[in-house]
């Protein structure tokens, strides 16, 4: 069994039953991984690895929740923008009390807390490119 | 009209208010006036992303409704679009907390 059918079977015992959102979500966790490992490799515990690896796990966590949900909500037939707002303001709320915890009490590095945050968009920009790129094959 | 002005005279001098009572060693002024921006700021930002993923999700469930087959790539697109979005939201975030809490321009 390979690693990633290991993760994809982890994913859906947690609830993603769809096969393409198992899949983003799959890589962002190793995209987080990879984050993580690369930051305590080259900058060790140092506060800006600290910062990086905080909020790249924060972006995961929101992602993790957006797409647990999100593949649901085109076929949810009431209530579906109720819902998504509910959930988005309260992602906000508990993102905005920990990125106030890193910034404020943890004095953190804001340019890699950024950069951390940053990694649901390399996922979703390197998802489009490659889905582009299989279909330039295709054609 | 009289309700909304109430409303929203009596969160500016929340706003105020508050901004005062934790500027210490900064001008009254310029503490009162962050505190107004980034309430402003974030207002739009949230207001405006909160917007941007209730028309995502309608043309999402308009999509899957007109063509039920199409509705696994449809859900794709609308997660990672109302990431994007969400990455916005949370950007702004940071700016705003930013220049309350970490501003650089007034030390």
């Amino acid at each position: 069994m390979t690693i990633n059918k290991k993760v994809e079977s982890f994913l859906h015992r947690r609830g993603f039953t769809h096969p393409d959102v198992r899949n983003l979500v799959r890589n962002q966790l190793y995209l987080v991984t990879g984050t993580c490992l690369f930051a305590a490799i080259a900058f060790g515990f140092a506060p800006w690895a600290l910062a990086l690896a905080a909020g790249a796990v924060l972006a995961t966590f929101n992602f993790w929740s957006l797409a647990k949900f999100g593949q649901h909500l085109a076929y949810m037939r009431r209530g579906a923008v109720v819902s998504l707002l509910i959930r988005f303001y309260g992602r906000m709320l508990l993102s905005g009390l920990v990125i106030y915890g890193l910034i404020v009490w943890g004095q953190c590095s804001i340019a890699a807390l950024l950069a951390g945050l940053s990694t649901v968009v390399v996922n979703a920009i390197f998802w489009g490119v490659a889905g582009f790129r299989q279909k330039a094959k295709e054609a | 009209m009289r309700k909304a002005l109430l409303v929203v005279v009596n969160t500016m001098a929340l706003v105020l208010a508050a901004s005062a009572a934790f500027a210490a060693g900064v001008a009254p002024e310029v503490a009162a006036a962050t505190a107004t921006a980034t309430a402003i700021g974030m207002a739009i930002a949230a207001a405006g992303c909160g917007i941007g993923q209730g028309l995502g999700l309608k043309a999402a469930c308009e999509g899957t409704a007109r063509n039920p087959e199409a509705g696994g790539k449809i859900t794709v697109t609308l997660i990672l679009g109302l990431a994007f979005i969400e990455s916005l939201a949370i950007y702004a975030l940071v700016v705003n907390l930013i220049l309350l809490f970490a501003n650089p321009l007034i030390g």
